[in-house]
């Protein structure tokens, strides 16, 4: 089935990575990538497994009570799971870029099971696949005989989500390569979230008059909805399932063999990205922007100095990266998404907050690696006659300016959606964020210098550092934002939430003092982690 | 007698037990246009980036016009230009907006980085590709681009390092006049090459480093000399560099390489 030379080339591969591994090791920086990727996959493990066993017990109890037509109530949401992880992790989880293989003689074959076999190490597959294993044991548990018919339409719905997954990245990574697709799913994604805004108050307002919608008006909704999913693979999964249990198996068939088509269709769209990818498709601009007239040169960013040719630099660079693009634009998305969860008072009270928190999630990977997308450029730093303090301050100012507009956005969809909130908690929030802001920035340009990755701003391509950098990163704001709750939930319950504000402005000067240190000591910093810097930035890729 | 432009003076570089540059000891004359040979792994891109503050060394002493990296690192960074191993390029910029950032990282003002922006591209041939981003350049306009950049602040002295590789016929003959108009103007150039003839043809001066130690140092015909007396010859025929290279280092005089039967 699969050829000696194919063999030899996944085992070339294979002991690639392992002695990339072993080498790694042997770096004090390389060991705490590891740990750290270990620790990652271990967390979302425990995550998966604590919704595996929910789903479980779930499928058991709909097993054990003879209510299968209720089990896409637990597939959906699997789902779900599985498609949105990859972009609520966009920000600081990156994927393989597996095209330096086609370099060497590898058969599309080969490649499109290598895409695959990666991505069966994703965060979402782990947690995906973790959560169908728990409906899986619930629902053989309940009923051993059906054992056949539940694995057949749980992996095969598995496969239709790797395939989806994979799909939708090898797309993603397609789109934002260029600019002019990249320009049109910005817009796309613009249009998607307030599009998604409008809807909710509509959604709201139905919910809120549901006690006067007549009961056959609500059965005849659930009747549309539920016949919906029921063509979608979910409802067929569930469905094969409920079928097979009554013992109607040529319903069964038919619904795995709907499943099996939309796994077929995604892995169709796919195969056709992947081949055109195999067959050496340039995702360089040059083409299409070669013929293109001459246009006036930098009128827009007229200041001179090296700060402000930084600053120029960043913003071309940003506005060049559709993988930058995206992850300012992800956490934008995923609060949308999540931003229906917890009750309407506690929604209103601690939206903005949670939600400036959870906006700054965008920009994690543009502070924390700042260095990051530089590549051999970082030479250039060290050769010009700049203070490594005014190039991170450049990058710093990038990082405000950006911060505000994502701050702009958060808040805009925080307001509309759950009002303005209370002047004690907007004063603390604003307060909070003279802490966070600096702090973040700080912390920022000390793992910038110390920890930073090689990034590969057209595709998502995970390189070696970016999980160490990203773990530590989101430690470092989960610590930011728990300074907030802890300040501020003893006082809220004191009844003294208007001291919040003051605490808050004392640590942000203490902050703005770390931030300023941290500039000053940048050329030492820098000094020291030089070589670092360009081996781990310049090398090849 | 005048500051040599660069100066060096029991300078080492170990990575771990490994040592890349041992003991290496020289100078180079202002104006002078220096080659600085060896075969691949021999010390001379970790010698470039000890020279250009790039790569701290273990031991030893260094001077670019008469003055150490250290408290006036930054005004010596303005005296120089550098092409680096990796290019130091930035790929998601084009050509100008390249050399505009450099230009400005230079602390050259706007108009200048412009109009010189301007000229280099022109010189180079890179002005017609206005949109391209650098990571689409072939490498030889990498390169060009590259010399480019590390001309554009007029530094007084040029390190080089693998300049012509990768670059054909017409662009290095573009690189060489440019080069040669520079030492024509007093500035000084150190310039590693793989490409003998170039730097036969563009150099006065030569050094050759091997397994880290400064093996051959001198002018052309103080090596020409040298290694005619020491095989005996009479001076009537003139050596090549290659020659001079491959007898210096004992590559010449060995057994043939064994052949690879396999190869068909």
């Amino acid at each position: 089935m699969i050829s000696v030379a194919a063999r030899g080339q996944y085992a070339a591969l294979a002991e690639m990575r392992w002695r990339m591994l072993l080498n790694s090791l042997r770096t004090r920086r390389g060991n705490f990538e590891l740990a750290a990727r270990i620790l990652g996959i271990g967390f979302f493990s425990l995550l998966g497994l604590a919704m595996g066993i929910g789903l479980g017990f779930g499928a058991f109890e709909f097993a054990s009570d003879g209510k299968l037509q209720f089990l896409p109530f637990l597939i959906w949401p699997v789902l779900f799971l599985w498609q949105l992880t990859p972009v609520m992790v966009a920000s600081f989880q990156e994927h393989v870029d597996l095209s330096v293989l086609l370099r060497f003689p590898v058969s599309f074959g080969s490649y499109l099971l290598q895409y695959l076999v990666y991505g069966l190490f994703d965060i979402s597959s782990i947690l995906g696949g973790i959560c169908l294993a728990g409906i899986w044991t619930g629902l053989v548990c309940a009923q051993p005989h059906l054992v056949a018919w539940v694995t057949l339409a749980l992996v095969a719905f598995a496969a239709f989500n790797l395939l989806l997954t994979r799909m939708i990245f090898a797309w993603l990574d397609r789109w934002l390569a260029q600019r002019r697709t990249r320009e049109i799913l910005g817009m796309v994604f613009l249009f998607l979230i307030l599009g998604a805004q409008l809807l909710n108050p509509v959604y709201y307002q139905h919910s809120g008059h549901r006690s006067r919608m007549t009961r056959s008006a609500t059965v005849h909704a659930l009747h549309t909805a539920d016949r919906v999913q029921s063509v979608l693979p979910p409802g067929l999964a569930g469905g094969a399932i409920h079928e097979a249990a009554g013992g109607y198996e040529i319903k069964a068939l038919a619904s795995l063999g709907g499943l099996a088509l939309y796994a077929l269709a995604a892995g169709a769209l796919l195969g056709l990205r992947l081949r055109a990818e195999y067959r050496g498709e340039s995702l360089g601009e040059a083409p299409q922007r070669v013929a293109k007239a001459e246009v006036t040169r930098g009128k827009a960013f007229d200041f001179a100095g090296p700060i402000g040719a930084v600053v120029e630099k960043e913003l071309r660079y940003l506005a060049r990266s559709g993988v930058l693009l995206y992850s300012l634009v992800a956490p934008l998305i995923m609060l949308f998404v999540l931003g229906r969860g917890g009750g309407a008072s506690f929604a209103a009270r601690y939206g903005l907050p949670v939600g400036v928190a959870y906006g700054f999630l965008g920009l994690t990977r543009l502070v924390y690696n700042s260095l990051g997308g530089e590549g051999p450029g970082i030479q250039l730093y060290f050769l010009s006659p700049i203070r490594f303090r005014t190039i991170l301050l450049a990058k710093n100012l990038v990082h405000l300016v950006l911060f505000a507009l994502e701050l702009l956005v958060v808040c805009s969809i925080m307001v509309f959606r759950f009002g303005i909130p209370g002047t004690e908690i907007l004063a603390a929030t604003v307060c909070w964020l003279l802490f966070a802001l600096p702090v973040q920035l700080a912390a920022g340009n000390v793992l910038s210098i110390t920890m930073a990755y090689r990034m590969t701003l057209t595709r998502m391509s995970r390189e070696q550092g970016s999980a160490g950098n990203g773990l530590l990163s989101l430690l470092i704001q989960l610590l930011v934002f728990g300074v907030g709750v802890a300040v501020y939930l003893p006082l809220a319950l004191m009844g003294h939430a208007r001291l919040a504000a003051p605490v808050f402005l004392v640590l942000a000067a203490g902050g703005v003092i770390a931030w300023l240190r941290v500039l000053s000591n940048a050329d030492r910093m820098a000094a020291g982690r030089k070589e670092a810097l360009i081996q781990s930035l310049a090398r090849a890729a | 007698m005048d500051t040599p432009a660069i100066s060096t003076r029991g300078l080492t570089r170990r990575f771990s037990d490994f040592t890349a540059v041992d003991d290496v000891t020289f100078g180079v004359a202002p104006g002078q246009f220096f080659g600085f040979l060896g075969p691949n792994g021999a010390g001379k891109s970790t010698t470039i980036k000890m020279l250009t503050g790039l790569l701290e060394p273990t031991s030893g002493q260094m001077e670019i016009l008469g003055e150490k990296f250290g408290s006036s690192a930054l005004e010596l960074k303005r005296q120089i230009g550098v092409v680096p191993e990796g290019m130091a390029l930035l790929g998601r910029l084009t050509a100008s907006e390249y050399l505009r950032f450099v230009g400005r990282m230079y602390g050259l003002d706007r108009a200048t980085t412009n109009r010189r922006t301007e000229e280099l591209l022109d010189f180079m041939q890179l002005a017609n590709e206005p949109k391209k981003l650098v990571t689409d350049f072939s490498h030889g306009m990498q390169k060009k681009l590259a010399l480019a950049a590390a001309v554009i602040h007029g530094p007084k002295v040029l390190f080089l390092d693998e300049p012509f590789e990768g670059v054909d016929a017409i662009a290095a003959g573009t690189l060489k006049t440019m080069l040669q108009g520079m030492i024509h103007r007093g500035a000084t150039i150190f310039l590693t090459s793989h490409v003998l003839e170039i730097v036969e043809r563009l150099c006065s001066h030569v050094a050759i480093i091997h397994k880290g130690r400064l093996v051959a140092n001198g002018s052309l015909e103080e090596l020409r000399a040298g290694v005619a007396i020491s095989l005996g010859e009479s001076s009537n025929q003139k050596l090549t560099l290659e020659e001079i290279f491959l007898n210096v280092i004992g590559a010449g005089a060995g057994e043939p390489a064994q052949e690879l039967s396999w190869l068909s």
